[in-house]
């Protein structure tokens, strides 16, 4: 069982301290699906209770030091400098964004929306590199961001409804119970309850305006007291986890059912809570009696040793067996991705059919789990993991996005977003191949937009304009080549200065 | 001033199964899950055990050892040998009054 992706749930500090050797643990042991459920225990206890930092032993005074306590400020550097590359990139495409939406005005404010999509995964970046009152700051700083957007798109379509103040009334219920565990105002299942009891009072408020809500707030109270009763069960190890999970398939689905009964006794929709929790509770039934475990550790067993038989005998170092390893792992973690999503695929379409529709809906969910089925393939079997992944991203948005222009009608908008990820893929590529790699990445970008105004071009019905702007991106490469090496230079300066100056702390 | 149970937090149990397993020489992770398994018939996790590893070493019941590679041994401390003592008396005091109730008067 791959487990050693779940060690990022442990905080920084737990980690500089213990992570070598529990990676070590994990590669040594042989794992189970339920050992998953442990680590990511053991990372919420880490988080919440923190016996890791300021560690101070008896009759061993210091902590262990790092190995290399220059690798920890490299590695710090290094983070520090992909969020700066990543903040640069946004506020260059920001500002050509709104001068193209300038010199095309025409009463449209499109560039904010598309600024404001720049700014999500950007801040979620900023608290993985700044981290800030830990779960509260990484979900209340990427919710307010979000937020902002969809007051912004509130203000400008639909004026006449305000929308926008249930998304934030919904995004609140999680900031709230972060907060209130990240600041030590209360435990996390107390915190658990009263984002409960929010969610709960909004649906009674939510009522004045559809009356039917105020079932949904009882059927969200007995959810929550359900959930919280298992917990304290688990707590207190008279449960175990399947236990747990089978009170809670029981108590939703009754509840689910009352509440339908009550609420909507002419429209039954009961039937899909209950097809969709089976699915995950007769998963959750085949790890419990190792029908999924026996499988796993064998098939990694023999992968492991198909592919040390392929290497000569003397070439079997100690970071050859490692990578050996880690790729057996990577690919098992694909079958399992691919069983689960076949498994989803089925229940879905069952979903689909009781519903009595002649609508297909299941093509855009089993649609977007392939196009992630892709990425994950990619890296799992690709030569270079990072871009296979990001290529056969490429290829899955775009012939998703192929696939809705012709289902709606076609007015081949696709092949703008197709082409501007082409360019992101064109930067990847540059950036494995080429070295300096950054050079590589900007080249690769720079080259992709000559294929790009030609299918312009073509696609505009223009009259082959394209070449006068390819001569201008081939002489601002020639000319911008010697200033970017340059500024590369003064990066190294600065990433040399501030790995001295983190080592010196 | 004696440490009481209580201090060893709510992964009380796996702590005192890493003690008694240290108790018998310094040993890494893999080596403790193994040991406990047999000892006490228990799978410890690794979350588990790291867990606990960690807030032993914290109240300096244990001590890290020189890694060997990546794999570091933990030894037990003089506060640790203590304590587990302490606890150890405590439940055989309890199972001696738990039997001589059960012998037949």
């Amino acid at each position: 069982m791959n487990s050693t992706w779940i060690l990022k749930l442990y905080p920084d500090h737990w980690r500089s301290r213990y992570e070598p050797e529990f990676r070590a643990l994990l590669e040594e042991a042989p794992m189970s699906f339920m050992d998953l459920f442990d680590i990511a225990f053991g990372a919420i206890d880490a988080h919440i209770r923190p016996s890791t930092e300021g560690l101070v032993t008896e009759g061993n005074p210091q902590p262990p030091a790092a190995p290399d306590p220059d690798a920890a400020a490299r590695r710090q550097v290094r983070l520090l400098k992909f969020f700066w590359m990543h903040a640069g990139l946004v506020a260059l495409i920001s500002v050509v964004l709104l001068l193209i939406n300038a010199l095309t005005w025409d009463g449209m404010v499109w560039s904010a929306i598309a600024i404001c999509g720049l700014a999500i995964p950007l801040s979620i970046h900023a608290m993985v590199t700044f981290p800030w009152r830990g779960y509260f700051g990484a979900l209340a700083v990427p919710l307010g961001v979000i937020n902002l957007g969809l007051i912004g798109l509130n203000l400008w379509v639909n004026t006449n409804s305000p929308w926008s103040l249930w998304t934030i009334s919904a995004s609140l219920v999680p900031v709230i119970g972060a907060g209130l565990v990240s600041f030590k105002v209360t435990s996390p299942q107390r915190a658990f309850g009263i984002s409960g009891v929010v969610v709960a009072l909004l649906c009674v408020v939510a009522s004045i305006f559809e009356p039917e809500l105020l079932f949904h707030a009882v059927f969200e109270l007995g959810i929550v007291a359900a959930v919280l009763y298992a917990w304290e069960q688990l707590r207190r190890s008279k449960w175990t986890l399947f236990a747990a999970h089978g009170f809670l398939f029981a108590a939703v689905n009754v509840l689910a059912l009352v509440l339908n009964l009550v609420s909507e006794p002419d429209t039954l929709w009961f039937q899909y809570v209950l097809a969709a929790s089976s699915l995950f509770l007769a998963v959750h039934a085949m790890v419990r009696f190792g029908l999924l475990e026996s499988y796993d550790a064998n098939w990694e067993e023999a992968k492991v040793a198909r592919l040390i038989s392929r290497i000569r005998e003397s070439a079997v170092t100690d970071e050859v067996q490692r990578r050996i390893f880690r790729t057996a792992r990577i690919q098992r973690s694909f079958w399992m991705h691919l069983f689960f999503a076949t498994v989803g695929a089925l229940d879905l379409a069952i979903i689909n059919m009781l519903s009595g529709t002649d609508r297909p809906w299941l093509v855009w969910p089993i649609g977007v789990w392939l196009v992630m089925l892709g990425v994950h393939a990619g890296y799992a079997f690709g030569p270079n993991r990072w871009l296979s992944a990001n290529l056969m991203f490429w290829i899955g948005t775009s012939l998703g996005l192929v696939a809705i222009d012709t289902w709606e009608p076609a007015t081949r908008w696709w092949f703008w977003p197709v082409a501007a990820y082409g360019m992101v893929i064109a930067a990847h590529l540059g950036w494995v191949i080429v070295r300096p790699r950054w050079y590589g990445a900007v080249l690769g970008s720079a080259l992709s937009m000559i294929p790009f105004l030609v299918m312009t071009d073509r696609v505009t019905g223009g009259s082959a304009w394209w070449y006068w702007p390819t001569i201008g991106i081939v002489a601002v490469i020639a000319l911008v080549t010697p200033f970017a090496f340059n500024v590369l230079q003064r990066i190294s300066q600065w990433e040399s200065r501030k790995v001295a100056s983190i080592s010196r702390k | 001033m004696a440490r009481s149970k209580s201090d060893l937090g709510s992964f009380t149990e796996p702590a005192l199964l890493i003690l008694v397993s240290l108790a018998a020489g310094p040993k890494h992770g893999y080596a403790m899950m193994d040991d406990i398994s047999r000892i006490a018939e228990v799978k410890i996790g690794p979350g588990t055990l790291y867990g606990a590893l960690a807030r032993l070493e914290q109240r300096g019941y244990i001590r890290p050892l020189e890694a060997d590679d990546r794999r570091r041994p933990y030894q037990i401390t003089a506060a640790g040998s203590a304590v587990l003592r302490e606890q150890l008396s405590a439940m055989e005091s309890f199972a001696n009054t738990g039997l001589a109730r059960l012998r037949p008067t």
